[in-house]
């Protein structure tokens, strides 16, 4: 009776059974699993986070501005630069008519896909939607110690002297294609996506630095 | 390491590119002759001295030019396509 009433999970993380392996607790939001914490978690300095089943989006082509502006979207004014919304989401803009949308981390962040809504309402001319979601998987560093955790693993320096907040690096990490993006909102973050298909090989290679700095990975509960 | 100036993403290892061959500008689709297409796709020049090539940052797919010396292998410039008739003057550099 209980299974009948459960909704189906629809989206899980491609760590997913790196997760199960720790004990994660799992909240659904939705029909998405997100791991909540982790048994063995202890507020630690420095954090990394699976949040790939949190909802993003991008679009590309000449008419994504004008759209974008017309809805009233705050836009970053060069390449390589991210700009936060009023919500708390996040903005980057990855080339000159490329954009890639994050959300806030809070349940109910409906930016991501009230665009997407939108676009497919809308049908703006020369602008496209790019599934991030299902691309890119999401991760994010967080700590003090986060730019020189990363200097081992990265060529672009990401000092916070060096690496403003709302930067982005469009880079190479532990030699994976990874965008980097400096997201200080609540202390200095560091977003990594990276293919879907190498997300648990940097996972492991970002633990092993995080665990070397003293840090831990973490669930959703630990950032909010 | 070796560095290239990425005219979108500014300096980054040469670990970062992929090399795309020689830059020559394509032949008017409409009016070319068959030769003129043939030498286009199957005949690079490969000059000793100052080329112009095609390179793509792999991290992000963006292709742009660099000019480099075949010789020495430095690489005098790197620009985007459309700033590609600024530089035409002085390749023999």
């Amino acid at each position: 009776m209980s299974s009948e009433s459960s909704p189906p999970v629809l989206r899980r993380s491609q760590l997913y059974h790196w997760h199960q392996q720790q004990g994660a607790a799992f909240a659904m939001t939705g029909s998405t699993l997100r791991v909540l914490r982790y048994p063995d978690e202890q507020a630690p300095a420095l954090s990394l986070t699976d949040l790939s089943t949190h909802p993003r989006v991008g679009f590309k082509g000449v008419g994504t501005r004008q759209w974008l502006r017309q809805l009233a979207i705050d836009m970053p004014q060069t390449p390589n630069c991210a700009a936060r919304q009023p919500d708390g989401s996040l903005l980057a803009r990855l080339s000159e008519h490329e954009h890639l949308l994050l959300d806030n981390l809070a349940a109910d962040a409906p930016l991501p896909a009230e665009l997407l809504r939108r676009w497919e309402l809308e049908q703006p001319s020369q602008c496209y939607a790019l599934p991030r979601a299902d691309s890119h998987s999401w991760m994010i560093l967080a700590g003090a110690d986060a730019a020189a955790m990363m200097s081992s693993l990265c060529a672009v320096d990401l000092r916070p002297q060096q690496f403003a907040d709302g930067s982005i690096a469009q880079t190479s990490v532990a030699r994976t294609n990874t965008i980097v993006i400096r997201d200080d909102n609540h202390g200095l973050r560091y977003h990594l996506l990276c293919d879907a298909s190498t997300a648990l090989y940097l996972w492991n290679i970002l633990l092993e630095s995080v665990t070397a700095f003293g840090g831990q990975a973490t669930g959703l509960e630990h950032l909010l | 390491m070796k560095i290239l100036n990425c005219p979108l993403n500014g300096p980054r290892n040469i670990s970062e590119f992929t090399y795309g061959g020689e830059y020559h500008p394509m032949p008017d689709s409409m009016g070319s002759s068959q030769e003129a297409w043939v030498e286009y796709v199957f005949f690079p020049e490969n000059p000793a001295g100052m080329v112009t090539e095609w390179w793509m940052h792999t991290a992000t797919a963006f292709w742009f030019l660099a000019d480099r010396n075949t010789i020495t292998d430095e690489i005098l410039r790197t620009y985007r396509l459309q700033d590609a008739g600024k530089y035409a003057h002085d390749k023999d550099v």
